[in-house]
């Protein structure tokens, strides 16, 4: 791949962006793992977890600049997750093939507390404009100003006000006791 | 000091030295702020979840489309397919004789067109937008066509700047105003800047869209021959309203 999307547009969760670098390295990766005796739709999921902690390094700022390039940090996640997979499947592998667990710094996924899952329940329950501009602040890191612009909002100070009405609903539909 | 500034450059990794003080103040002090800093925590690792399940899928769906598997078939006859091949080939003909007038040029349109993307001003989300130029490519780049069109008129109104022009186009072919979009095309063909050559196949495209098949085959010819913007592209168009 000529050009990898820069740091700053995975942040913004870009889910094309995220899509190039998908298909960019995918037949090179299961060409690497094609080495090892395990199965093509093994190769596949474990490419796809890749992937999502990928996303979810950068999306939660674990990761904030890649050291080489997004490639190596990629199959960096990849080479490991495919270790355990042999490892557990109790299969030889070339250790010199793989990198120590250090050199990536996190390849473990969070799991959501029973109080996240909750959340998430009642979040899918609040309306579309509460759910579009909760998710264009905190998630993809729209500003006050640009979230105004992009949600069609008549001022800065209207979308304040959303914003709070909306966290303030979430709260509300969540045991209150939760959160103070 | 704004708590949604503080907040968003927290969820960002963007906090000054300063603004992580103020920031452990107000959790230190302010039960209510602490407490609402958690939901939002909460809900910013809620949003990545979704956020993976959303990328999951859409993986799974490429996987689906590009690679499926062919499906077999259970009796594969000469005969079959000699039979299904002279359906088609007469039916081609058929149609080619009577319906060649109606290719669905909006089809051939929809196809093609995809709004060529700002590469003026590209917007850093979460950055900042401080002039009205960036608030127009802002716009523009968050399909607000309407709105980044009103903009492009007054920075070109103030600018001259031709690129304005093209985008304008592309804004009006977007939200399907084809006839606004041939005269700004045509007006930027004037000005020979760097983006002339993609302005020549966007107006190939928006006379397609006008049923103009004549002007527009004549400019796709001219693409096609060239080395230049979508050449490939042109001709295999050019076969298609063939």
């Amino acid at each position: 791949m000529k050009n990898e999307p820069s740091i700053t547009t995975l942040r913004t969760g870009d889910p094309v962006a995220y899509q190039v670098i998908y298909e960019g390295y995918r037949d090179a990766f299961i060409g690497f793992a094609s080495k090892y005796d395990i199965q093509q739709d093994t190769i596949l999921d474990v490419y796809q977890e890749s992937m999502l902690a990928l996303y979810e390094n950068v999306m939660s700022g674990k990761v904030k600049d890649f050291s080489s390039s997004i490639k190596t940090y990629l199959f960096g996640i990849g080479k490991l997750k495919l270790y355990e997979q042999l490892r557990a499947q109790k299969k030889m592998v070339l250790v010199d093939d793989f990198p120590e667990q250090g050199e990536i710094e996190e390849i473990e996924t969070m799991e959501l507390t029973s109080q996240q899952k909750a959340l998430k329940k009642h979040f899918q329950n609040l309306g579309d404009r509460c759910r579009n501009i909760l998710e264009l602040f905190y998630l993809n890191g729209l500003r006050i100003k640009e979230i105004m612009i992009a949600a069609n909002y008549e001022n800065e100070n209207t979308v304040k006000a959303q914003k709070s009405r909306c966290l303030k609903q979430l709260k509300t539909m969540m045991n209150p006791q939760n959160y103070g | 000091m704004d708590r949604d500034i503080l907040i968003h450059n927290y969820f960002h990794q963007k906090l000054s030295d300063e603004e992580q003080v103020a920031l452990n103040e107000l959790l230190e002090n302010d039960p209510e702020f602490k407490a609402t800093f958690e939901l939002e925590k909460d809900l910013n690792t809620v949003l990545i979840d979704t956020g993976k399940e959303h990328l999951k899928q859409q993986f799974v769906d490429f996987e689906n489309q590009e690679y499926e598997p062919q499906s077999e078939t259970s009796f594969p006859s000469f005969l079959k397919y000699a039979i299904a091949a002279c359906v088609i080939i007469g039916l081609s003909v058929f149609a080619s004789k009577y319906f060649i007038d109606t290719t669905n040029t909006d089809d051939l349109f929809a196809e093609n067109f995809a709004a060529y993307r700002n590469i003026v001003l590209p917007i850093e989300r979460g950055e900042g937008i401080d002039t009205p130029q960036e608030e127009a490519f802002f716009k523009y780049e968050m399909k607000e066509y309407t709105a980044a069109i009103k903009g492009f008129e007054a920075e070109f109104e103030k600018t001259k700047e031709p690129y304005y022009l093209f985008y304008m186009a592309n804004a009006y072919l977007a939200l399907n105003e084809t006839k606004q979009a041939i005269s700004l095309l045509e007006k930027h063909q004037n000005f020979k800047d760097d983006f002339y050559e993609k302005s020549r196949w966007y107006l190939a495209l928006a006379y397609l869209k006008e049923k103009n098949k004549e002007k527009s085959v004549m400019l796709l010819e001219e693409i096609s021959t060239g080395d230049g913007y979508n050449n490939k592209e042109a001709g295999t168009l050019l076969n298609a309203i063939r």
